[in-house]
């Protein structure tokens, strides 16, 4: 979370990103350490795909504001940047405790192969 | 003169609303516009991505749509304002009271019907609206017929002409009618 820059001043994209905590579980997705094999593998799915998703539209953003000017690319930067990373960051820790969930169940994650 | 309704998005930096410069208004006009389309472009990006995942992350990922959503009505405001501010250096002034449009000098008076619309349009430009929607929204008379409208807007085009406001009302198929800005 320390990572990503919060814009003073602007209250809807500091709320957002406080959003980002990734102490912050999906609905109905449980504890990991007590999650089985199938669970485990179900929100590692979910997980990757969400993140896969938030990373495909930051690479978009990014690729977009190349072509505006600067007072639209600065308050892309401001506004849509940090939200969207600290989602990605999210997702991406709550995998995390997916795959390591999955590590002990002996499930080997496919993305460690 | 004009409502504006809704709540702007934080001014942008060397913003400044109380410019005397024309060519400010526009420079800040563009700017709010790209913003827009820009926004719309990962918005619709974004609902496409988010109905292909499962359930428990599409729920996950509507922050994404509801934050971008919310930015992109902050900024229709500002680009409302931006172009409240431009009649205003443009010398337009519409008195509702007498329904009486003035633009640099000269003065017009209209009917209801022709005032409503005008006070539509200049709410709400560079946006498009059908027939129907004009009837509903600019007139709450859904049940008048589609040729009215297309009638008082060959009325509405004949005074922009007359006062020498420089805005077209334009007619695209598909999307209807708009009060576009031109350069003067």
């Amino acid at each position: 979370m320390d990572k990503v820059k919060v814009p003073s001043g602007r209250p809807d994209v500091e709320a957002a990103v406080r959003g980002g905590d990734w102490s912050q579980a999906m609905a109905g997705e449980g504890i990991p350490a007590e999650a089985t094999l199938e669970h485990a593998l179900y929100w590692r799915q979910i997980y990757t795909e969400i993140l896969t998703m938030e990373e495909k539209v930051l690479d978009r953003i990014r690729q977009l504001m190349n072509t505006q000017s600067d007072e639209v690319r600065r308050e892309v930067e401001l506004t849509n940047v940090p939200v969207v990373v600290a989602q990605a960051e999210r997702f991406r820790q709550r995998l995390g405790y997916w795959d390591a969930r999955l590590a002990q169940l002996n499930g080997h994650p496919d993305r460690d192969k | 003169m004009l409502a504006i309704k809704g709540r702007p998005a934080p001014p942008l930096e060397g913003e400044n609303l109380e410019t005397k410069r024309w060519e400010d208004a526009r420079h800040w006009i563009s700017i709010y516009a790209d913003l827009l389309e820009f926004k719309r472009g990962i918005l619709n990006r974004v609902r496409r991505d988010v109905a292909n995942l499962q359930v428990p992350a599409q729920k996950a990922a509507v922050i994404d749509l509801k934050i971008i959503d919310s930015q992109m009505q902050g900024y229709q405001v500002r680009l409302d304002l931006w172009y409240r501010r431009i009649w205003e250096l443009q010398g337009l002034w519409v008195d509702p009271t007498g329904r009486v449009v003035r633009h640099q000098g000269s003065e017009v008076s209209l009917t209801k019907r022709e005032f409503q619309l005008l006070q539509f349009l200049l709410d709400h430009p560079h946006r498009y609206f059908t027939t129907s929607q004009i009837l509903g929204q600019a007139w709450a008379d859904p049940a008048l017929f589609p040729e009215e409208v297309r009638n008082y807007v060959r009325r509405l085009r004949k005074i922009l002409v007359e006062l020498g406001i420089p805005a077209d009302l334009v007619n695209k198929a598909g999307r209807g009618y708009s009060l576009v800005f031109r350069s003067p």
